[in-house]
C-alpha cells in the first residue's frame, strides 16, 4: 500500500513536533525514519497509527485519506520501543490477542498465529510468557503481533533499541527479511543512522520536526541536502572544514584542497569525510597527533590549520603518532554547504 | 579466611532464625492457648499448673458453643456481609483506579485530591455522620446498613491507581491499535496484570470486614442481623464463666479468615509483577 503524506504538521504548545511534514512511501517498500532524540520521529509515526491526531495535514494509505480513521480501523501493525507484550498472557496469547478482538473464532486465530509465528522463527515458544523469552525473542512476538491481522503498513517504533550490538544487527537483518517475505510498506524509526542505512530502501531524515531529506541511503550519504544531514551520517563523523575559495582554487588555512572548481569567491563551510582521504605523495602533509584502531581501519587524528582533521586509513598502513603523513582528497568528496547549510556542490 | 565467613554466616543465619522462631512463637502462642483451651474440660482449663494440650479432645464443646447461640445466622450473616462488601469495595476500586490512572476527564486531578484528602477524616467521625445518615434512610437493622458504608474506600483506590500507573502507556496504545476497547482492556490487561494487588487488596477488607464490631453493633439491634464479632461478646455475657465454650466459638470466628488467608496467600507473595516490558 503507497502512503502518501501531505504536510503533516503536530503542535504541543508552540512546539512544532512535525512540522509541515511531505512524504511519498512506495507500496512494499521500507523507509528508515532517521534523526536524532525529539525530532518528531515516534509522533509521525504514532499520527501514522492514528494513535496521535495530526493538528494539520493529511495521511493517505493508497487513495484513502485515513486522516481521521481510528487507529484499529487503519489496518496498521505497530510495534513498540519497549515492545509492549502483555506480560502475563503466553506468546501465543499474545499474537491472537487482536484477531479474537476482531471476532476471529479461537481455533483460526491460533492456526494464523502459528503461521506467523514460523515466519518470525517463534514458533516453538507459543506456550511461553514474555519474561521466560530473550529481548531478540520478544521482539520478534511482538513484530508477530503486529503482523498476524495482516495489515497493510507495518510502523516500527526504535525496535531494536533494547537490544545488544550483535543482536541488533542480526535482529534488523531479519526484519528486512520478514518485510520482505511478507512485503509489507514498512516504517522503521530509529536514530542509529548505521541501521538505517543497511536496511532502508529510502531514508528520511528529520530535524526538530522537519523533513530534511528523503533518499535512498547511498545517494543521500554521497549526495547530503545539507550539512545537518552530511553531519548525521557516517560514522566516524564527516570533518568539517572551513574553506576559502579564490579563483576556482579551494584552500584550507595554507593547503590547497582543490584547485580548478567552479565556485564563486568566498567563504565557504566544507564537510570532508574521513574516507575521503587517500595516501598521495603529491598531497597535503599532515601531522599525525593521535591515532585509533578500529580494525579494518586506523583512524588518525591530524589538523588542517586549527581545526581537527579525522583520516582514514587501511590497517596495514605503517603510521606512529607524530608522523607526518601525505594525503589527498578524493575527487568530488569536498562537500560546499552554502551560508544557509545547503549543499552547493561536490568538489 | 574462608573458614571465618563460612563460620560468620552460620551464626548468622541461627541469630536470624532465632529472632524469627521467638517472633512466630510470640504471635502462635496465644493462638494455640485457644484452639488448646477450647478442646479442654472446664476442670482442665483451671488445673494447675496448666496443662498446653488437653488430655483427650473435646470435640463437642465445638458442636455446644454452635447449639449455645445462634451462630449458624450470625455466620451467614457475617458470610453475607463480608461477601458484598468485598466484592463492591473490588469493583469501586478497580473502576476508580482505571479512571485516575488511564482515563481523561475534567477535574481529574482535583477529584483524586478529594479523594485522598477523605483519609484524613478520623474513623470515628465518619461512623458517625454516617450512622445519622442511615438513621435517616430507616435502613437500621438491615444488611443495606452493614453493607452500603462500605463498598469503596478512598485508600484501596489511591493504592490500586498506583499499581495501575507504572503499567506502562504503550501497553494501551497497543492494545487500542489491537482493537480493544478501554473496558476490554481493563479487564483483560490491567486487572490480570496487577492481580497481586487486587488480591491483596480483597483479602485486606475479607480481614477487615469479618473482624467489623463497632459498626454493626451500632446498625444493628435483632438477633437475626447480629454478625459474629457482636455474637461472640453477647455469648461470652451470656455463657460467662463456660471458657471452653468462648474459646471454641473464637475458634470458629477466625477460621474462616485463616484458611482465606492460607489458600490466598501464594497470590498476595508471588512476586513482583512479572514484566514483559525491557527499558
Ligand atoms: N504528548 C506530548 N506533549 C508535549 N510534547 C510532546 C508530546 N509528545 C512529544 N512531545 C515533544 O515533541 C517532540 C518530538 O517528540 P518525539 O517523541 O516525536 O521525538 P522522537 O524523535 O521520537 O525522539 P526519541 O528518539 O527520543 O524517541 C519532543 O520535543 C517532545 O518533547
Ligand atoms: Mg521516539
Amino acid at each position: 500500500m503507497d502512503i502518501r503524506i501531505e504536510n503533516l504538521t503536530k503542535t504541543y504548545g508552540n512546539l512544532n513536533a512535525v512540522d509541515h511534514m511531505n512524504l511519498r512511501i512506495n507500496d512494499g517498500e521500507l523507509v528508515g525514519l532517521l534523526g536524532p532524540s525529539g525530532c518528531g520521529k515516534s509522533t509521525t509515526l504514532f499520527m501514522l497509527s492514528g494513535l496521535t491526531t495530526p493538528t494539520e495535514g493529511k495521511i493517505f494509505f493508497g487513495d484513502k485519506d485515513v486522516t481521521s480513521i481510528p487507529p484499529e480501523d487503519r489496518e496498521i501493525g505497530l510495534v513498540f520501543q519497549n515492545y509492549a507484550l502483555y506480560p502475563h498472557m503466553t506468546v501465543e496469547d499474545n499474537i491472537t490477542f487482536p484477531l479474537i478482538n476482531r471476532g476471529v473464532k479461537k481455533a483460526q486465530a491460533r492456526e494464523e498465529a502459528l503461521e506467523i509465528a514460523k515466519v518470525v522463527k517463534i514458533d516453538q515458544y507459543m506456550n511461553r510468557k514474555p519474561s521466560e523469552l530473550s529481548g531478540g525473542q520478544q521482539q520478534r512476538v511482538a513484530i508477530a503481533r503486529a503482523l498476524v491481522k495482516k495489515p497493510q503498513v507495518l510502523l516500527l517504533d526504535e525496535p531494536l533499541s533494547n537490544l545488544d550490538a550483535k543482536l541488533r544487527v542480526a535482529t534488523r537483518e531479519e526484519i528486512r527479511r520478514i518485510q520482505q517475505e511478507v512485503k509489507i510498506t514498512t516504517i522503521f524509526v530509529t536514530h542509529d543512522q548505521e541501521e538505517a542505512m543497511s536496511i532502508s530502501d529510502r531514508i528520511a531524515v528529520m530535524k526538530e520536526g522537519v523533513l530534511q531529506q528523503y533518499e535512498v541511503p547511498q545517494t543521500m550519504y554521497l549526495n547530503p541536502a545539507n550539512e545537518f544531514v552530511a553531519n548525521f551520517l557516517g560514522t566516524p563523523e564527516i570533518n568539517n572544514i572551513e574553506v576559502d575559495v579564490k579563483d576556482g582554487v579551494i584552500t584550507a588555512g595554507d593547503a590547497v584542497l582543490r584547485t580548478g572548481a567552479k565556485l564563486a569567491d568566498g567563504h565557504y563551510h566544507a564537510g570532508i569525510r574521513p574516507e575521503s582521504f587517500y595516501v598521495d605523495e603529491n598531497g597535503i602533509s599532515f601531522a599525525v597527533d593521535n591515532l585509533r584502531m578500529t580494525g579494518r581501519d586506523l583512524l588518525l587524528f591530524t589538523k588542517l590549520g586549527q581545526t581537527v582533521v579525522r583520516v582514514l586509513v587501511h590497517s596495514y598502513m605503517h603510521v606512529a603518532e607524530g608522523d607526518v603523513i601525505k594525503a589527498s582528497v578524493r575527487e568530488g568528496h569536498i562537500l560546499v554547504f552554502d551560508s544557509s547549510e545547503k549543499l552547493i556542490g561536490r568538489f | 579466611m574462608s573458614q571465618n565467613r563460612k563460620v560468620g554466616n552460620i551464626i548468622a543465619t541461627i541469630l536470624k532464625y532465632a529472632v524469627l522462631i521467638f517472633g512466630a512463637v510470640f504471635t502462635i502462642l496465644p493462638f494455640v492457648w485457644m484452639i488448646s483451651s477450647s478442646l479442654k474440660t472446664p476442670t482442665e482449663l483451671v488445673q494447675i499448673p496448666p496443662s498446653l494440650f488437653p488430655e483427650t479432645p473435646q470435640w463437642s464443646n465445638y458442636q455446644e458453643a454452635w447449639k449455645a447461640a445462634p451462630f449458624a445466622r450470625y455466620f451467614v450473616n457475617t458470610l453475607i456481609v463480608t461477601f458484598c462488601t468485598t466484592c463492591g469495595v473490588l469493583v469501586t476500586t478497580v473502576l476508580s483506579a482505571f479512571a485516575f490512572s488511564r482515563l481523561n476527564f475534567p477535574g481529574k486531578k482535583t477529584v483524586f485530591s478529594l479523594f485522598l484528602a477523605t483519609l484524613m477524616i478520623p474513623g470515628e467521625m465518619l461512623i458517625i455522620t454516617n450512622y445519622e445518615t442511615i438513621i435517616n434512610l430507616k435502613w437500621i437493622d438491615s444488611y443495606k446498613a452493614m453493607i452500603i458504608p462500605w463498598i469503596s474506600s478512598a485508600f484501596y483506590i489511591y493504592l490500586l491507581t498506583r499499581f495501575f500507573m507504572q503499567v506502562p502507556e504503550s501497553l494501551y496504545l497497543a492494545a487500542k491499535v489491537d482493537k480493544c476497547s478501554d473496558f476490554k482492556y481493563m479487564i483483560k490487561i490491567m486487572v490480570p496484570m496487577n492481580k497481586q494487588a487486587i488480591f491483596s487488596i480483597a483479602i485486606l477488607n475479607i480481614i477487615s470486614s469479618w473482624n467489623a464490631f463497632l459498626w454493626p453493633l451500632l446498625v444493628t439491634n435483632s438477633q437475626e442481623m447480629r454478625v459474629l464479632s457482636n455474637g461472640l461478646v453477647r455469648f461470652q455475657t451470656e455463657a460467662g464463666s463456660s471458657t471452653e465454650l468462648i474459646m471454641a466459638a473464637s475458634c470458629m470466628l477466625v477460621m474462616p479468615i485463616i484458611i482465606i488467608y492460607l489458600f490466598l496467600r501464594k497470590y498476595i507473595i508471588e512476586g513482583v509483577t512479572r514484566s514483559g516490558l525491557k527499558g
